[in-house]
């Protein structure tokens, strides 16, 4: 398996939310945002954790983290609008849609993964902040930075996210 | 050119297949946890397979025996070769003519003329049987047959278990056993009165009231459109099997005892997915001011125990009925939903999301009450 990380450098960031307004043009139908720029700033959307809650919780198995590349989808088809992933993600990551009665998430703009293009939000960024790595493709220091990870509850869910911080000046 | 091979592909599919499959009703494609292998496990050529989520049938082997339409809770098949609507016009007419109803497997070396050949007798079910009381005979004769050698086996016991419910539901109407499985010609009994018959042509009588053409299409039209609405639903759609009965049932007016029953417990935290997955509509949630009621039909039911596996909390169980006084079940009762269970919508001291619970007391919603044992 090789584990797709989203590798977020905070020095970067210009707080431009390109990456959001890209995302939401893209999924236009969910009619609502699956990516934040959160004030610090950090652009943040699913990680794709190792152990992933929303998985846990959801009663008819909708969510599914792909074995070959673990990426964590939903099967629109089978989510009933229980809401319980999207409560219970401690990042906020799944969108309920109140139109549609269910619930979206990041995939990596997995049609795009196909043909061997970048997500969106990646592709838009224009400080080039957001890269896309895959676990082979990981350097020393980031894999050390997956190990102390700075994000939230990091130890339970094992999120796949690297945040390089600004250093403290 | 209209392309030969399609029209070959036609004609072949018309000939071979003696079994149509719907496999979007298999309680495996319905939920990834059930795993019900009734059917492969009963096929006497195992020609079904269950793979995964995926039901794998080669239909050219079938010998049409019915035993996977026997046994499928949510009726995935359905028999085209010796449909049940062929089956139950032999029968009338066998009925018809004689008081007694022979019913024999092709398999038996005493060789009858008079009376219904079929491949075994698993293949007959409850609507079969009673059909044939209905249409005028007195007794049902089942030749029993030394079934141990029979690659068919399986055939007689649930054979055995369609006598039985058979059985039970006759005992409401008639003191007489109007049902024999014997191995040889039973004695007929004196006292037998039609009961069935009479029946029968009461119902008739009530629905054949004096209607004049017009009337008569605008009652036929109203039906109509309210069986179109019920189609359109995917699901909600009762299994044939136990529609034919119901059906069959409903004009004898036998109330039974043997349903089956859902006990709720308070850890339920109505996230619905047991009324979601229900392939019948047996249970279903209605939502009123502040309030969620679960309602629940046990005559829809099919007992395929999705509700019951698919919850997280294990907060529905799955039981018999018991006869209590305040639920009196009648078998026309077919658009009653009973209330089994209700929750009040509450907010959360924490989060301050609404959110809908059974327990009086609680302030804090189940979603942090997870976050705080679990994670620090």
């Amino acid at each position: 398996m090789t584990q797709y990380y989203f590798i977020f450098n905070q020095e970067l960031c210009t707080e431009c939310n390109s990456c959001v307004i890209a995302c939401v043009q893209k999924n236009e139908e969910i009619d609502g945002q699956l990516r934040r720029v959160l004030p610090h700033p950090i652009s943040i959307s699913c990680n794709h954790c190792q152990e992933p809650l929303c998985q846990e919780v959801c009663p008819v198995n909708a969510i599914n983290k792909r074995p070959q590349d673990g990426i964590v989808t939903v099967n629109s088809e089978e989510c009933i609008g229980c809401k319980r992933c999207a409560k219970r993600c401690l990042y906020q990551a799944p969108y309920f849609s109140e139109t549609k009665m269910k619930t979206y998430k990041c995939d990596l703009c997995l049609d795009r993964l196909n043909n061997k293009m970048l997500p969106k939000c990646v592709e838009s960024c224009l400080m080039q902040a957001i890269e896309l790595k895959q676990e082979v493709e990981l350097s020393n220091k980031e894999k050390n930075l997956i190990a102390n990870n700075s994000l939230p509850n990091s130890g339970v869910i094992k999120p796949n996210y690297i945040l390089k911080k600004i250093e403290e000046r | 050119m209209l392309g030969l091979g399609k029209i070959f592909e036609l004609f072949s599919n018309f000939n071979l297949t003696r079994l149509e499959v719907k496999e979007e009703l298999c309680l495996n494609y319905r939920f990834k946890q059930k795993v019900c292998n009734r059917c492969a496990e009963v096929c006497p050529n195992s020609i079904i397979n269950v793979e995964g989520r995926k039901l794998i049938v080669k239909k050219d082997n079938c010998n049409s025996c019915g035993f996977c339409y026997q046994v499928c809770p949510t009726g995935v098949f359905n028999i085209l070769e010796g449909s049940n609507a062929k089956l139950t016009s032999e029968i009338r007419n066998l009925a018809n003519k004689e008081s007694r109803l022979k019913i024999y497997c092709s398999q038996h070396k005493r060789k009858f003329k008079d009376g219904l050949e079929i491949v075994c007798l698993g293949r007959l079910d409850e609507k079969l049987l009673l059909e044939g009381l209905l249409a005028g005979a007195t007794d049902i004769w089942i030749v029993d047959t030394d079934c141990t050698d029979c690659k068919m086996q399986i055939g007689e016991e649930l054979f055995k278990e369609v006598l039985s419910t058979c059985q039970d539901l006759l005992q409401a109407n008639s003191i007489q056993n109007r049902i024999y499985y014997t191995n040889d010609e039973p004695i007929e009994e004196k006292r037998s009165s039609l009961k069935f018959n009479k029946i029968e042509a009461n119902n008739s009588q009530t629905s054949e009231e004096s209607f004049n053409r017009r009337d008569l299409f605008k009652v036929l039209r109203k039906g109509v459109r309210q069986a179109s609405a019920k189609q359109l639903k995917d699901k909600g759609a009762l299994p044939s099997k136990q529609d034919r009965l119901l059906q069959l049932i409903k004009s004898l007016d036998i109330r039974s005892t043997n349903l089956p029953w859902l006990e709720f417990s308070s850890d339920c935290d109505f996230c619905q997915g047991c009324s979601h997955l229900c392939p019948t509509d047996a249970l279903k949630v209605e939502e009123e001011e502040e309030r969620l009621t679960f309602k629940f039909n046990p005559l829809f039911c099919t007992s395929c125990q999705l509700c019951e596996i698919s919850c997280f909390y294990n907060a529905v169980r799955l039981t018999d009925f018991k006869n209590n006084n305040k639920v009196q079940l009648a078998a026309n009762d077919l658009d009653r939903h009973y209330e089994l269970f209700s929750g009040y919508k509450a907010r959360c001291q924490q989060c301050d999301d609404e959110f809908y619970t059974a327990k009086n007391e609680q302030k804090v919603c189940f979603n942090c009450q997870y976050v705080a044992e679990v994670i620090i």
